[in-house]
């Protein structure tokens, strides 16, 4: 029944992605692969987190077949490893999952023909097929058989012909032998195997913090005199900066565009420094019996006021590449800063989590690497082509019209209809219906495996 | 490990595969003449990539593991690597079909080689 599964879907992944673009087929595939899943492990289904990433997969599917932006083709691949890799073992980590993942993906067939031989040698069972034999049978008479026809052929021009009238041009082996590789990849996601020994080492690691060994009071002491000292110092050190962050901002009512890039970049260099030393410098206070230490409460109260200092820092920068947008537009590049001082915000508030519930450097790794995909999963639903060029044309004090036109299809209906309603210079005019005649021509081009949703709006 | 044992056997599988990709491009009686010259260099390739790849994982590591825990442990890094490395070699040669025959009986028979290798150790203990 297994096999008859991955047959079927190996002949529609062969159909789906067979010299085709990728678009509605990616949708149907991470539909595919569920039902494979589904039907193969049911057991995993009935788990909360098996099903969210499930739901995760599909969704960044649909936004393929929506947006077809580089984002939600990298999401979509990213969570089919997770969700392959959380059906061999849903308590391991992300990272674990997406290891597992990639290792079933790719070599689930080697591994079972391993086990399938140990364990037919364990349990004393072992039926051995001589492969030898059946290739001698088939294998060698069938290159003889061909290599004589072909001499024939020259040697009899009847016999010549008679042959050359039997045509398998219907049967498109490459066709078929793209069949057999969605064959290798669906048998091997039928049954998801775990990498060992990683997998049973992450399940064993607990995300809290245990005391190791008994240290001495005095050197417990010192270290944390050590750490008040520093923290003070760094706390000193950013409120500074801070003020006088602030108070330069506040100053500088109309910067011009140069200074507020250098602005917001200098900003995020040194955001990503301070954060980067603010987290080694309080995991390393903060390694192991100093967090058991009585004498501890005035070291944990500077390093919250440490990361709340790093968060007021993120919110300056923020407030500042605010700025910039609403000046000269969105880019890319500014919502990637957006992106990141939302990540540094929620690395930050785990590091405290960290220290106020005395948790491992486990934890940290395992909550920011959770949040990170979850806000690679999030940023994938959104066409942000679409956005930009939405935003810089209406909201934005100046737009840049060779960077919009320069984006993705995804803006090209947008621009058009703005541009018939508003009008721009001639030459941004015609890049514009260029870009619409171009994109018009592309949608009519794309089969049904590759039709986006564009492919709709045009009809209507 | 037997090594040549395992290199014949090896370069057996890379030969089917290499082939019958090469032939889904492009038929034509001619070809097969080239079949069994080609066996060469397949093999030369074989013995080379499993003796300066999969070999060192065998020779030096723990005696303790044996041949088995040595594929428990180290295998999944090995696909996954050798995977990256073929799909980048593809990609990098525009996905012509020599190159997809080339790398994809590569990687096929790399991994191959780690499963014969944990029998042969297992049909040692016999």
């Amino acid at each position: 029944m297994k096999h008859t599964f991955n047959i079927i879907g190996a002949a529609l992944f062969s159909t789906l992605f067979y010299k085709q673009d990728l678009g509605l087929n990616l949708s149907l595939f991470s539909l595919l692969t569920i039902l494979i899943l589904a039907i193969n492990r049911k057991d995993a289904f009935s788990n909360r987190v098996v099903i969210i990433k499930s739901l995760a997969y599909l969704v960044t599917g649909i936004a393929v077949f929506f947006y077809k932006s580089n984002l939600a083709i990298t999401a979509n691949v990213v969570s089919f490893f997770i969700l392959v890799g959380s059906i061999s073992e849903h308590k391991a980590s992300i990272y674990v999952n997406w290891l597992n993942g990639c290792y079933t993906t790719i070599a689930a067939f080697f591994h079972r023909c391993y086990e399938q031989f140990h364990r037919k040698e364990d349990t004393g069972t072992k039926r051995k097929i001589d492969y030898i034999h059946w290739l001698k049978i088939i294998g060698i008479p069938m290159v003889v058989l061909i290599i004589f026809i072909s001499l024939y052929k020259n040697g009899n021009p009847m016999f010549n012909d008679l042959i050359s009238q039997i045509d398998f041009s219907f049967i498109n082996l490459q066709w078929l032998l793209f069949g057999l590789l969605g064959y290798y990849l669906l048998n091997n996601i039928s049954a998801p195997i775990a990498v060992y020994p990683i997998t049973a080492l992450d399940l064993s690691t607990e995300n809290t913090l245990h005391k190791v060994k008994e240290v001495t009071a005095k050197k417990l002491d010192g270290e944390k005199q050590l750490g008040v000292v520093l923290m003070s110092l760094l706390n000193t050190l950013i409120t500074f900066f801070l003020i006088t962050d602030v108070v330069y901002v506040i100053q500088q009512d109309n910067l011009n565009a140069m200074e507020l890039s250098n602005q917001v970049h200098s900003g995020v260099n040194a955001l990503i420094a301070s954060i980067v030393f603010a987290i080694v410098i309080i995991l390393y206070f903060f390694r192991a019996n100093l967090n058991f230490y009585k004498g501890n409460a005035i070291l944990k109260r500077l390093t919250y006021l440490w990361i709340a200092l790093n968060v007021l820092l993120v919110v300056v920068i923020a407030f500042k590449n605010y700025q910039y947008i609403h000046s000269f537009g969105i880019t890319y590049k500014r919502i990637g800063v957006n992106i990141y001082l939302l990540l540094t915000s929620i690395g930050l508030l785990t590091t405290l989590i960290k220290v106020y519930s005395i948790k491992n450097l486990w934890y940290l790794l395992r909550v920011n690497i959770q949040t990170a995909f979850v806000v690679l999963i999030v940023a994938s639903l959104f066409n942000w082509d679409r956005v930009i060029t939405h935003y810089n044309l209406n909201y934005a004090k100046a737009a840049d019209m060779e960077y919009l036109i320069g984006l993705s299809n995804n803006n090209t209906f947008l621009l058009k209809s703005y541009s018939d309603n508003n009008g721009f210079n001639s030459g941004d005019m015609n890049k514009i219906n260029d870009k619409y005649y171009d994109y018009l021509r592309v949608l009519s081009d794309n089969s049904w495996q590759e039709m986006q949703y564009d492919n709709i709006t045009i009809k209507e | 490990m037997k090594i040549g044992n395992t290199a014949i056997k090896a370069t057996l599988m890379a030969t089917v595969i290499f082939w019958f990709v090469l032939f889904t491009e492009e038929y034509s009686d001619s070809m097969f003449f080239w079949i069994i010259p080609s066996i060469i260099p397949i093999f030369l390739c074989c013995l080379l990539a499993i003796i300066f790849t999969v070999c060192p994982f065998f020779w030096f590591s723990e005696d303790s593991l044996g041949n088995s825990g040595i594929f428990k442990r180290y295998f999944p890094y090995y696909a996954i690597a050798v995977f990256c490395v073929c799909a980048f070699a593809i990609w990098k040669f525009n996905c012509e079909v020599f190159a997809i025959g080339f790398f994809s009986s590569a990687f096929f028979t790399l991994m191959q080689t780690w499963v014969w290798n944990s029998k042969n150790d297992a049909n040692e203990n016999l």
